[in-house]
């Protein structure tokens, strides 16, 4: 039984005097540990998907929501530009753009947004195709590796999307044909793996309402009730494979390159994901000059997204003060908690001196029993703030897509340890001065 | 044990003085005194508590007032078992653990095993588990009588061990007391102005 087991049994002893001490200095280092967490986290998602896309070109609106539109898919877009507008930009001949990355948006399907791109866009993200192939004709779609994982999707299943970027929306298309899934990819844990892609056409196609109901009819393999069979009745029915197949390869060609789409200029396109060849005074003029001279908008998502975190800050600042008030209101709980079980435990410290116990034991005693308060709170905390990370991770995956580990763990958590540890021995500090002070005989003489 | 020549003043009053005695090595001996007359201070004395004013206390070869505080607390925890007329006790620990406690402050290497026996002689061994409220006062006395004298020191010191017991249970300490310091071939000294107890010790120290 050495100073700091006995310590431990004084603290068990009675739980209860120690209980609020405890929950409070919890309810401090969690607090702190989870804005920890989450902004580690939070950074790190957005910074991940940055993919060297110095300039975003969209709709006027807001450039923040520019930016977390296209390419978080977290906000709903600000409009579309016309490809007539956007065409010099497409130009890979452009003097300043290394690499244009069409972006059309406007459907989702359970949540997650069916993309219009160009196969350049896996490259930004380095990723590539992982099982089956890439999309050869519109209504053909690529799944990111989450929504493949999530929705239990498979190559060959078909499934018709809704109108509208976020979940909920409920409006779905009554066009026949349902897009199909001919290839899903690597997990890149970048935002392609929550996103269905697909060929820019494939877009136009499902808003071409009379485009749309000129197609035949194909059952669903996923989600179809009673309601749509129904529905549908009057259409005839396919179910052969190769007989789908070949439905499929009757639609229209992928545009796969920037020069394909620049032969739909009568179309538009949500935005434009641009990376320069080189940054520097040409690409800033050129970007004041679409916001100047053009009816689109030109974001730099660096430059937005510090916005973004300074707007933050601010909050974040706020909640950081509240959780220090805690930890401090804590310690003060410990300190009078010793100070007042010290009172009550004098003849027991006396004792201790009788058999031995040399004044400086004594001191590393309370001192222990202060630390042992703190670890086990900064323990607790931690825990908490994980498990809240964990709940919070919940939501942000079912409102947003994106996915959080709360088993990650960052290396500032051990200064929060380190924190606690040293604030569990500053109060004891003077309780366990007191100990050391004990006037032995005058305790025994009582 | 001897002590010559000692003087000890408490703050703002005035000294009180003890007469030199020596108490042989196995030998027993009661420190007899009214209520206020300085017993309980000479007990503080010879177990290094307080340190005498003037004048030199010998126990065991060594001159304890010329020991630093930490020496006299591991010197105390070593040679001296001590039991006072109430019982205290570490609340957290069982009683078993609070035996095993002053053993591991006295530097001394005991088993489980020597402690049980040593509850078991004291007729107490179903307590090892207790915590010490739980027990009567008679058991937590036994307890510390236990406490004292686990780790063989040479001198077992008791503050008026008897004052709150009647006289069938004041005979059975003293007997418990003194067998076990026989056994441990220790000296015992009760501080103590119970004269029930006097005919059992040959040495009397008056203050």
């Amino acid at each position: 039984m050495n100073i700091f087991k006995l310590a431990y049994r004084n603290i068990i002893f009675q739980p209860l005097n120690v209980l609020l001490s405890l929950v409070l200095f919890a309810l401090g280092t969690g607090l702190i540990a989870f804005i920890l967490l989450l902004n580690t986290q939070v950074q790190q998602k957005f910074e991940n998907n940055l993919a060297n896309i110095n300039l975003i070109i969209g709709a006027k609106g807001s450039p923040l929501q520019l930016v977390l539109c296209n390419m978080y898919h977290i906000d709903v877009p600000t409009g579309n530009i016309n490809l007539k507008e956007a065409a010099p930009f497409l130009n890979p001949k452009h003097p300043l753009i290394k690499k244009a990355y069409p972006i059309s948006l406007g459907d989702s399907y359970e949540g997650y947004r069916v993309v219009g791109s160009t196969p350049d866009l896996l490259n930004a993200y380095e990723t590539k195709i992982g099982s089956g192939r890439l999309w050869k004709h519109d209504m053909e779609v690529v799944l990111g590796a989450t929504v493949a994982r999530e929705l239990h999707l498979h190559i060959g299943d078909r499934f018709h999307s809704s109108h509208g970027v976020t979940q909920g929306d409920d409006l779905e298309h009554d066009h026949a044909l349902p897009f199909r899934v001919v290839g899903i990819l690597e997990s890149s844990n970048s935002v392609l793996d929550q996103l269905i892609l697909t060929n820019t056409g494939s877009l136009w196609l499902v808003h071409d309402h009379n485009a749309a109901d000129s197609l035949p009819f194909i059952e669903t393999t996923v989600g179809g009730d009673e309601h749509h069979h129904d529905h549908y009745h009057n259409h005839d029915e396919v179910v052969d494979e190769p007989e789908i197949e070949a439905i499929y390869a009757q639609l229209p060609t992928a545009t796969n390159t920037n020069a394909g789409l620049l032969e739909h200029l009568d179309e538009e396109i949500t935005a434009l994901l641009i990376t320069f060849r080189a940054n520097n005074f040409k690409t800033l003029s050129m970007s004041r000059a679409i916001n100047e001279n053009t009816n689109m908008l030109a974001a730099s998502p660096a430059y937005e997204l510090n916005r973004m975190y300074d707007m933050m800050g601010s909050s974040e600042q706020i909640l950081r003060m509240i959780a220090l008030v805690i930890v401090i209101v804590s310690a003060i709980s410990i300190f009078l908690m010793l100070f007042n079980s010290l009172r009550e435990r004098t003849p027991e410290l006396a004792l201790l001196r009788v058999m031995g116990a040399t004044p400086s034991k004594l001191f590393g005693l309370l001192l222990s029993e202060g630390i042992i308060i703190a670890i086990l709170g900064s323990i607790l905390g931690l825990t908490l703030a994980h498990v809240a990370f964990g709940i919070a991770a919940n939501w942000l995956q079912t409102e947003y897509q994106y996915s959080f580990d709360m088993l990650v763990f960052v290396k500032e958590e051990i200064y929060i340890f380190v924190a606690g540890f040293i604030i569990g021995i500053l109060a004891a500090l003077i309780p366990a001065f007191r100990a050391l002070k004990l006037d032995v005989p005058s305790v025994l003489s009582k | 044990m001897e002590w010559k020549g000692v003087k000890y003043a408490y703050e703002n009053e005035k000294p009180i003085s003890f007469d030199d005695y020596k108490i042989n090595d196995g030998e027993n001996a009661l420190i007899l005194g009214a209520s206020g007359s300085g017993k309980t201070t000479l007990m503080h004395l010879l177990c290094g508590l307080l340190k005498p004013t003037v004048g030199t206390i010998t126990v065991n070869g060594k001159s304890i007032e010329k020991l630093s505080s930490e020496e006299t607390d591991i010197f105390r925890g070593e040679n001296m078992g001590i039991i006072f007329q109430k019982s205290f006790f570490v609340k957290s620990l069982t009683v078993l653990e609070n035996i095993l406690l002053a053993c591991q402050f006295a530097g001394y290497q005991s088993s489980k095993g020597e402690a049980r026996e040593i509850l078991k002689e004291l007729q107490i061994l179903e307590q090892e588990n207790k915590y010490p409220h739980q027990l009567s006062v008679g058991q937590q006395q036994r307890a510390s009588i236990a406490r004292a004298i686990i780790h063989k020191p040479k001198y077992i010191l008791a503050d008026e061990p008897t004052a709150a017991l009647d006289d069938n249970n004041c005979m059975k300490v003293i007997d418990l007391l003194l067998n076990q310091a026989k056994e441990n071939n220790a000296s015992l000294l009760v501080v103590t102005h119970d004269n029930r107890i006097m005919d059992r010790f040959d040495n009397k120290f008056k203050v």
